[in-house]
């Protein structure tokens, strides 16, 4: 075995990263750090545009309709639907056993469905999600400073397999 | 950016290597054959080329001197490096036109069975920077998946199934049967397609491109040499080419419309999607294809599934073949070049067993539907 440094360029690089036990974790910028801030909270809060009120993510420096550079960060109510999603068969992410579901959430109070958060679905089997599914946030604490925003089907869910 | 070749610039020699699925040879070896080829396919002297685009996928690149040499050109005159489909054709008719070079070798060398996007992670930390911040972290890193997001909820709000749009990849595997270059060479069914593993599903295994080795060359003259050569010139009309962005996080992809840079296209071109004989729309994931069709204004905003379910409206045969070269899924990952060897030999009636029965024009785009270029071949 070698001890270089493993190249995530390639599957093998990803592989040893599984081995290492090492989890992928967001590195808060100046852009994004409000969003993580919350959700350390137990918080869910996105940008919004101070100019146009419109909702965006994922944050940019910018408004992506009006251009305006300054934003609040209201705290939402953590429910949404499920815009689209993927199950992942194949792949190599460290940390993550396939199957494992990715989803994009859009959160009730976006304007638009260009507003996507994504997220893994907990508490729920693969085969029950469905897109337009109604879901809520529940939040991972994953390290002492990182906690993930995640989302689970709410009681509305039509879950199949629960039948 | 966009541009019409006002002088006319054209299309006018071919060249290949097989697509194989191991590196065989030498890059260089294969880039000078592929080069070599397509001067005599044109009845140009490689020693009268004096401009050069050598274009890989994965670096180090080969040697463009060793390419020059190899093939015997005398002057460079032009030389640029890198680029993917129809804009560095774009590029170098704009150096042609503005009389910095008169012939133009643009050559594909795919070296290596290359590895998909992978998740940027830092190897000590697990630390992710950047867009993929917000994605990475719930596993998700790969071109695959974020085609899959794509796709489903295109699925979802068009009410198509993965059968309705498995329909592109078989006919184009039926195309690849008869294109002797390509690398797949065994006949796929409806059946076969559904049967194949999930990657990330919804995508399986037949909706992604197919990694080749090889070489692929076409060359490149403006209208006054192009005229005395042996086959009949076929003009890049226009190009339109977007901010080129990766596919290293996801970008909300419009549902609305034909995209600005079609429209920037065929006002260019003084043509409209329904002037459009040929279409090469880009394939490196399946899905890719019937996006292209939809923001190019070639079918209407998702009418896509519909008009590739069954294969009737795709195949060569029908009024408007789609990738009859057999596209990126079954000729080979050849990042455009494949396309626009294809759409030059069905315009000057080349093609052989895969001609188009309407082959006055062609329109080609190249990567990401939502952030790619496209292109208008013509024979006037």
């Amino acid at each position: 075995m070698t001890s270089e440094t493993p190249n995530v360029q390639t599957r093998e690089g990803q592989e040893r990263l599984k081995e290492m036990g090492v989890r992928p974790v967001p590195l808060p910028d100046d852009v994004s750090r409000p969003y993580w801030d919350a959700a350390r909270k137990h918080e869910l809060r996105i940008q919004q545009c101070r100019a146009c009120s419109d909702y965006q993510h994922p944050p940019q420096e910018q408004c992506a309709r009006c251009g305006a550079s300054e934003f609040d960060w209201p705290r939402l109510s953590g429910l949404g639907t499920v815009y689209t999603f993927v199950i992942d068969r194949r792949l190599m992410t460290p940390s993550f056993d396939e199957p494992y579901a990715v989803l994009q959430v859009t959160p009730v109070e976006a304007q638009h469905d260009t507003v996507r958060i994504t997220t893994n679905m907990l508490e729920c089997e693969l085969s029950d999600i469905y897109c337009g599914m109604p879901v809520e946030v529940l939040f991972e604490d994953i390290s002492d400073e990182i906690t993930l925003p995640q989302f689970r089907p709410t009681t509305d869910a039509k879950l199949t397999s629960r039948k | 950016m966009a541009k019409t070749t006002r002088d006319k610039v054209a299309f006018v020699g071919c060249g290949y290597t097989n697509a194989t699925r191991k590196l065989e040879r030498l890059e260089t070896e294969l880039a000078i054959e592929a080069c070599r080829m397509a001067c005599e396919d044109a009845g140009v002297d490689p020693a009268d080329v004096d401009g050069i685009n050598p274009q890989v996928h994965h670096y180090p690149a080969p040697d463009t001197a060793d390419i020059v040499t190899g093939l015997g050109m005398k002057d460079v005159h032009w030389q640029r490096e890198g680029g993917m489909g129809i804009e560095p054709c774009g590029i170098a008719a704009q150096a042609i036109e503005a009389g910095e070079c008169d012939r133009v070798l643009i050559v594909k060398i795919m070296n290596t069975i290359a590895p998909v996007t992978t998740p940027q992670i830092d190897p000590d930390s697990g630390g992710v920077a950047g867009p993929t911040q917000f994605e990475v972290p719930y596993g998700l890193g790969y071109s695959m998946q974020r085609v899959g997001l794509n796709a489903r909820a295109y699925m979802h709000r068009y009410g198509y199934t993965e059968e309705d749009l498995g329909w592109l990849p078989v006919v184009e595997r039926e195309h690849a049967l008869l294109n002797p270059w390509a690398v797949m060479k065994t006949p796929m069914t409806i059946d076969d397609y559904m049967a194949a593993r999930y990657i990330a599903e919804p995508v399986r295994l037949f909706d992604c491109d197919m990694p080749v080795n090889g070489a692929f060359a076409i060359l490149m003259t403006r209208d006054s040499i192009a005229k005395g050569l042996k086959h009949q010139p076929v003009y890049l009309k226009a190009w339109a080419a977007s901010e080129v962005r990766t596919m290293d996080h996801m970008v909300p992809e419009p549902l609305e419309g034909i995209t600005p840079l079609a429209e920037e296209l065929y006002r260019d071109a003084g043509l409209g999607p329904k002037d459009m004989d040929v279409w090469f729309p880009y394939d490196g994931f399946s899905f890719f294809a019937s996006m292209w069709m939809e923001n190019l204004g070639l079918v209407g905003r998702g009418e896509a599934g519909d008009y590739i379910k069954g294969g009737d409206n795709i195949r060569i045969g029908a009024e408007h073949p789609v990738n009859s070269h057999g596209g990126q899924l079954s000729e080979g990952r050849l990042h455009g070049m494949g396309h626009l060897l294809e759409a030059t030999q069905q315009l000057r009636g080349t093609a052989g067993p895969r001609q188009a029965k309407n082959h006055n024009t062609a329109i080609i785009s190249s990567v990401f539907p939502y952030t790619g270029a496209a292109g208008i071949l013509s024979l006037e």
